[in-house]
């Protein structure tokens, strides 16, 4: 039920989780990582929108 | 705001209602935030209580709220225990309105915003309730790992939901057409039609070869035939001549004359088996090419040979010692016989023969299993191709090619069989003979006229046989090649189209067998007609799944997006994996069992966790003398704050009040929901200046409008104050 008022400073550790996360995935591209991301960070991401993200892929 | 209640508490038979002095101030202020301090049996905890009840934070989950908590609020539920009504109404910041109202033996009831909220969950995701009793400075620290858990435990969740829906949509490849799959059921078919054609070229090979072969088996027979005709003829011929130069002797009864004429037919028909035995000892000899050199490297048994296939067996049985003279042949015939098989006997003692032999018995049995249709046994035992192993023991045979000598001995063992035979009943039917012509008063000059005579009848009836042979030789040939029999209605002709006829064949040695050959042939069509027969089978299995695959619908994603899918879950399973691995670490913190956790990543995330439990402590420490030191890090597996300028602070050694502040600010620094309703019993552990900073942090939320109601509570024996912020 937490939720940071200082998302700044939240993001920075949530950033360092994300790389520790990553750490150990096979080798992704640039837009990969960044779809895992926006997977990470965005709780609103539905699976319609997940789907067109993964589609536009390169 | 309204507070109204009533209690009745069973077992106790008391009843409970708000006590004005205490209730009124509340109700009266437009404030949001009190600090109550009261005696006991004022009812703070119970109000405390009965707002978390009505706001159904009994049916929160164990990680938002304190059990002991949840438990005393869920016993409001027991309707042994007492019976509860109230009717509470409180403003929201935005000027809606807040209803929670029960009766007796009733439901509770919630209405937001003139809704009514049916679900808890629902209300909790508008309404967040923070209730807790600071008493307990230790579980301040493990509330904040609780929380750093729950946020690793909805991560984890969240992309778990995700690779979830990924799998299921990843489940539909499945039934959607799979174009890379219906390429290779092309190719496939394609491929399966090449090896029908090409095994159909070969069966057709096979069935020329037959058709050929069975061809040159009728022309070598008419051609025999017609060879046999000639010699015929041209001793009857001869014989007619014979005859002419011969007394006709007086002629006797014609019953007699008949008499005479049978015996002699019936010797002359065994004369000339006779006879052909010996011409076939001469050709078997001239078959085999070692056996007859053999006999030709030595003159005796050169000369014995030809005595043997030479002899007259009308001078053997005319001979005046003839006992003696059939004997003597008899000899020879067994002399030869045992050169024969001593040479034999040495030639199949040879290695290469032995292999031969094996290898010829072997093909033999593999022919019986393809018959039998139960060569895939010996397809299985030596994962070849029977068809394939065939032809590698054929190889072998050619490259140890010895002569066969199944037909040489059994032309001896006929021989030795017949030949006694015939020598007797020749004689006998000599002595049948000249009995007769005596008895008839036929004197040796009529003896040989009657003789020649059956010779010449002898030869006409072999000559009427032979050419009826070469009729239905020739008829049956000629229908077969669909030509004119007059193509073949002589030697010359007949050769001339057998010649052209082995001349289709490069390898000439399957023409010295030919019923071998033939059957040889056969057999390999068989087998390649049940191979065409498997690959047809495939290729209609092959359509088949071409068929079902070209009937699936279209796929909504191309093939380099279900790649991509496929990599977004990989990289999902890791991450989850990762994050199962980190609520490990989380879990074991309070046991203290963390030397467990080896891995890299795994001591990494206690870093991140330590910092982010700093964080969540605001980075702050509030000291002794009142002042705040700033918070680093929290080492994890030594349970020890790490400040400013090196300072570290254990964990048993925060002052409970201090503890109390710093858990109370982030919690409240960090709920959730639109709206927030905060109830802190007990809160007496803390310092002024503490109790001010977690006010402030409730002040915060209340600048944020959010905030519903926070009511702090502590005892005071001396009666009740109502501090309002």
């Amino acid at each position: 039920m937490e939720k940071s008022q200082e998302i700044n400073k939240e993001k920075k550790y949530r950033i360092e989780m994300f790389q520790l996360l990553t750490k150990t995935l096979p080798p992704l591209s640039s837009s990969e990582i960044e779809l895992l991301k926006e997977i990470f960070f965005d709780e609103k991401i539905n699976n319609e929108e997940l789907m067109k993200r993964i589609s536009g892929l390169t | 705001m309204k507070i109204d209640y009533k209690l009745h508490i069973i077992g106790e038979k008391m009843n409970y209602s708000p006590r004005k002095e205490f209730v009124e101030p509340l109700i009266n202020s437009r404030k949001k935030i009190f600090e109550i301090t009261a005696g006991n049996s004022y009812g703070k905890t119970f109000l405390l209580n009965l707002i978390a009840y009505a706001c159904f934070a009994d049916e929160l989950d164990d990680r938002y709220i304190l059990k002991s908590i949840k438990d005393s609020i869920s016993r409001y539920n027991d309707a042994k225990y007492c019976e509860l009504s109230y009717n509470l109404e409180f403003d929201l910041p935005d000027g809606d309105k807040l209803v929670l109202k029960k009766e007796v033996s009733k439901r509770r009831s919630v209405e937001l915003k003139n809704r009514e909220i049916k679900e808890s969950k629902e209300l909790h995701n508008s309404i967040a309730v923070l209730y807790d009793v600071p008493t307990n400075p230790s579980d301040r620290l493990n509330a904040v790992i609780r929380d750093l858990e729950i946020w690793n435990s909805n991560l984890h969740n969240k992309i778990h939901d995700y690779w979830i829906h990924l799998r299921d949509v990843e489940r539909d490849f499945s039934s959607i057409r799979d174009e890379i799959k219906i390429n290779e059921f092309k190719k496939l078919d394609i491929s399966y039609a090449e090896a029908i054609d090409l095994v159909k070229t070969e069966i057709s090979s096979f069935d020329d070869n037959i058709k050929h072969l069975n061809v040159i088996t009728d022309l070598t027979k008419i051609s025999n035939e017609f060879k046999k005709l000639l010699s015929l003829q041209v001793s009857l011929k001869k014989s007619e001549g014979q005859l002419k130069l011969l007394k006709k002797p007086k002629k006797g009864s014609k019953k007699d004359e008949n008499k005479i004429g049978d015996l002699q037919r019936n010797k002359i028909v065994r004369v000339v088996e006779f006879k052909e035995i010996l011409i076939g000892l001469e050709a078997t000899i001239s078959k085999n090419e070692d056996l007859a050199n053999f006999i030709k490297e030595q003159p005796t048994l050169n000369d014995l040979t030809n005595s043997i296939v030479t002899v007259d067996i009308e001078e053997i049985i005319n001979d005046e010692d003839y006992v003696k003279s059939i004997n003597d042949f008899k000899d020879q015939v067994r002399k030869l016989d045992e050169e024969v098989s001593f040479f034999v006997r040495k030639m199949e003692g040879s290695k290469k023969y032995i292999v031969y032999s094996f290898l010829k018995t072997l093909l033999h049995q593999i022919n019986d299993l393809i018959e039998d249709e139960a060569d895939g046994i010996l397809e299985q035992i030596t994962n070849n191709n029977t068809s394939a192993l065939k032809d590698e023991i054929r190889k072998n045979m050619d490259q140890n090619k010895s002569p066969d000598f199944t037909e040489v001995i059994l032309y001896f063992k006929d021989l030795n069989k017949r030949i006694p035979n015939l020598i007797k009943e020749i004689y006998s039917l000599d002595s049948q003979i000249r009995k007769e012509s005596n008895k008839q008063g036929f004197d040796e000059a009529g003896d040989r006229y009657n003789g020649k005579k059956a010779v010449i009848e002898n030869y006409k009836e072999r000559i009427r046989d032979t050419n009826s042979e070469i009729a239905i030789l020739k008829n049956k040939l000629a229908d077969f090649l669909d030509i004119d029999s007059t193509l073949i209605n002589d030697l010359e002709k007949v050769n001339r189209m057998l010649s052209l006829n082995k001349g289709r064949f490069k390898n000439q040695n399957v023409l010295t067998n030919l019923p071998a050959s033939l059957k040889e042939n056969q057999l390999s069509k068989d087998a390649k007609s049940a191979e065409k027969d498997k690959i047809e089978n495939k290729k209609l299995m092959n359509l088949a799944r071409l068929q079902v695959e070209e009937g699936k619908s279209e796929s909504q994603y191309s093939e380099a997006e279900q790649m991509r899918i496929k990599g977004i879950m990989l990289s999902m399973q890791f991450m989850i994996r990762n994050l199962g691995n980190f609520n490990d670490v989380i879990s074991s913190i309070n046991s203290g069992d963390l030397d467990r956790f080896k891995d890299e990543e795994e001591k990494d995330f206690m870093d991140i966790a330590g910092s982010i439990i700093a964080y969540s402590m605001d980075n702050k420490i509030l000291r002794a003398d009142g002042e705040y030191i700033r918070l680093e890090n929290y080492d994890l597996l030594n349970k020890q704050f790490h400040c400013e300028n090196n300072v570290i602070i254990r964990k048993d050694d925060i002052s409970t009040g201090l503890a109390s502040g710093n858990y109370l600010r982030q919690r409240i620094n960090n709920v959730e929901g639109d709206y927030v309703i905060i109830l802190l019993d007990e809160i007496g552990n803390m310092d002024r200046r503490t109790l001010d900073n977690v006010i402030q942090s409730i002040k915060k939320l209340d600048s944020n409008k959010r905030l519903v109601l926070a009511l702090l509570t502590q005892p005071n024996s001396e009666g009740i104050n109502v501090n309002s912020f």
